[in-house]
């Protein structure tokens, strides 16, 4: 018995009602991020290449592309990408570190899920509330650290941690070691647990050792989790901004940390587009962050065919 | 599953084949972990012990203070009473701590939770409707999340500078109604696992697709809520550079980190500041102990499958 053509008529439109909903639904996320993010990105497209007063629009005027020079020829701006590329470090080394530890909770001994469950506390610490810590604990006068450092070497003064740039550095990358494996411990936790038994057994059959399975079997199945905690690092890591700027401080002339060991690129763009208003440099300096991350992107992936495994 | 199928760490070749290893690998493992949980833990047993300092005995030390004595409980009482702001106009004589948890609570949770709903409303519309355009609306949805987040905080600035946003709460709390493409993306993977033959069922019954969301797609879908949830929450409750860039001379507003930031600029007794620290920890590890493996479950379930 076919539909009448009535009852195809009133099918019809209900569809049609029902793809217009799902149509409007679906799209209210991306309406956001296209009048909050994209509007925004495509007005500081515009700003890159103008003079502007303060934050004033009316203000615009063409300068011949003067803020990519000023940019690009400051030699302070590729120090800050420098700076940004070394604070990725602890990302890697948070990748190692939660790879280790998993391999170690995936034996299942007695207290793995208790270990667990505390290895991942540093990842939900406000950035804040990990400076507060981290700076009293660095604090080079009353400080734990310093005070250990004095009774166990007899100086009479612990290291400068705040005044010595390479000590400053130092400072940064041991905060960031300490929050970054807690992700990456609960990715690997998943991705163990999907290994396929079969493929060890086989294995063993060959006469696999422990380390013989662990890079021939796991290393390979959990590929893919490597290699989307390596790109979530290093994105992460280009774009670190609060511990930097609260453990630099303020600072009138703008300078983070000693000899600027604190200045991230994300630091400076927000240095130069709100501590010194001059959106249109911030604007260049953004858009080339932008670019320097996704070109690494892009390399990482074209990279990941020679070994990542998807086939597992 | 058992141990030895995961069992990925070298162990002595006698010890092959038994299950959970050898009595000293069992040890040596333990180990390990257990000095990575001290360190884990160490810079939270520090602030805990100096918030509990007291103030005479830290001027009169000239180091770092390893036993309180006696234990003082003055920095959370400073915490917890005053007002930083008191010589302002803005002093209200309420503890600038607790006005910044409050701030916090009402500045997040409303937008957590519309935005959650709005996520899952596309989400259902992607997983269960069919319409023109879909797929590529959902590329288009995936490739925003590619979006470094650094390079958009000076345009979104400029941005809310032009529309009358700064010096506001509404750049905090507006966008994130729109509902969030990770969030989308999450839902729709889980809700694909449920039933299409339901939701035929539920609309036969006269059920519009509204209405199937908001009874039958949320009630099935609460874990997966909660999870998605708990990181949107965690990410306005940490969340530093935002009220920095957009409320640094509105203390009456600001939440809680920017309040526990300005504490620190501002206060010279070491206690007060690691009990600010501890009191702006404690309410999310709280609720960590609780829903632990919602945490998990979200980050284990969200993070691949792309």
């Amino acid at each position: 018995m076919g539909p009448t053509g009535q009852t195809r008529h009133r099918k019809l439109t209900v569809n049609g009602r029902r793809a217009v909903y799902g149509f409007v639904t679906a799209s209210v996320p991306l309406a956001g991020f296209l009048f909050f993010n994209l509007v925004p990105l495509l007005i500081a497209v515009a700003t890159m290449f103008v003079d502007m007063d303060g934050y004033d629009f009316s203000s615009m005027r063409w300068n011949d592309f003067a803020n990519f020079g000023a940019v690009y020829g400051d030699s302070r701006f590729w120090h800050s990408v420098g700076v940004s590329f070394i604070l990725t470090l602890p990302h890697m080394a948070g990748l190692l570190i939660s790879l280790f530890l998993s391999a170690l909770l995936a034996r299942k001994y007695p207290g793995h899920k208790f270990f667990k469950a505390l290895f991942f506390v540093p990842y939900i610490c406000s950035s804040v509330a990990i400076s507060v810590m981290w700076q009293w604990i660095f604090n080079e006068t009353t400080g734990i650290l310093n005070d250990v450092i004095v009774r166990l070497f007899g100086a009479d003064a612990g290291p400068q941690w705040f005044s010595r740039a390479g000590n400053f550095t130092v400072m940064l990358l041991i905060v960031m070691v300490w929050q970054a494996p807690g992700y990456g411990i609960v990715m690997f936790a998943a991705a163990f647990t999907n290994v396929n038994p079969a493929l060890y057994e086989a294995a063993e059959l060959d006469g696999a050792g422990t380390w013989r399975k662990f890079l021939s079997v796991t290393l390979p199945a959990i590929s893919p989790t490597i290699f989307y905690l390596l790109m979530a690092g290093i994105i992460a890591g280009l774009q670190t901004f609060d511990i930097p700027k609260i453990f630099a401080g303020d600072s009138w002339t703008g300078e983070a940390g000693p000899g600027d060991a604190g200045l991230s690129s994300a630091l400076y763009i927000y240095i130069t587009g709100i501590t010194f208003s001059n959106m249109p440099t911030a604007s260049v300096m953004s858009m080339t962050l932008f670019v320097i991350i996704f070109v690494v992107l892009f390399v990482n992936f074209k990279l990941q065919n020679k070994w990542v495994n998807y086939d597992v | 599953m058992t141990s030895d199928t995961v069992d990925t760490v070298k162990k002595p070749r006698a010890a092959r084949g038994k299950r959970g290893g050898s009595l000293s690998a069992k040890i040596a493992v333990s180990v390990v972990l257990g000095l990575y949980a001290l360190w884990v833990v160490f810079p939270f047993l520090v602030i805990l012990l100096t918030s509990l300092t007291s103030r005479t005995q830290l001027d009169s030390t000239m180091h770092f203070v390893w036993f309180p004595s006696p234990l003082s409980v003055e920095g959370y009482k400073v915490v917890l009473s005053e007002d930083i702001y008191s010589q302002w106009i803005y002093g209200d004589s309420m503890s600038s701590l607790l006005h910044g948890f409050f701030n916090t609570l009402w500045q997040v949770v409303p937008p957590t939770l519309v935005g959650l709903f709005v996520s899952g409303l596309s989400a259902y519309a992607f997983a269960k409707i069919r319409f023109p355009g879909s797929n590529a609306l959902f590329l288009a949805l995936v490739a925003t999340m590619m979006i470094p987040g650094a390079a958009l905080t000076m345009p979104s600035y400029l941005f809310y500078d032009a529309i009358g946003w700064t010096h506001s709460v509404l750049p905090l709390m507006i966008p994130g109604i729109f509902g969030g493409a990770g969030v989308a993306f999450f839902l729709r993977q889980f809700f694909h696992g449920i039933p299409n033959e339901l939701i035929e069922a539920a609309r036969l019954d006269g059920l519009g697709d509204f209405s199937v969301y908001v009874r039958i797609i949320i009630p099935l879908s609460g874990p997966a809520f909660i999870a998605q949830g708990i990181f949107m929450f965690i990410g306005g409750y940490n969340n530093f550079q935002g009220p920095l860039l957009y409320l640094p001379d509105h203390p009456e507003l600001s939440p809680l980190q920017l309040a526990v930031h300005l504490f620190a600029g501002g206060y010279g007794n070491p206690a007060v500041l690691c009990a600010a620290a501890v009191v702006a920890l404690l309410p999310l590890i709280i609720v960590y102990c609780f829903l632990q493996k919602y945490f998990t479950q979200g980050i284990a379930m969200s993070g691949l499958k792309a």
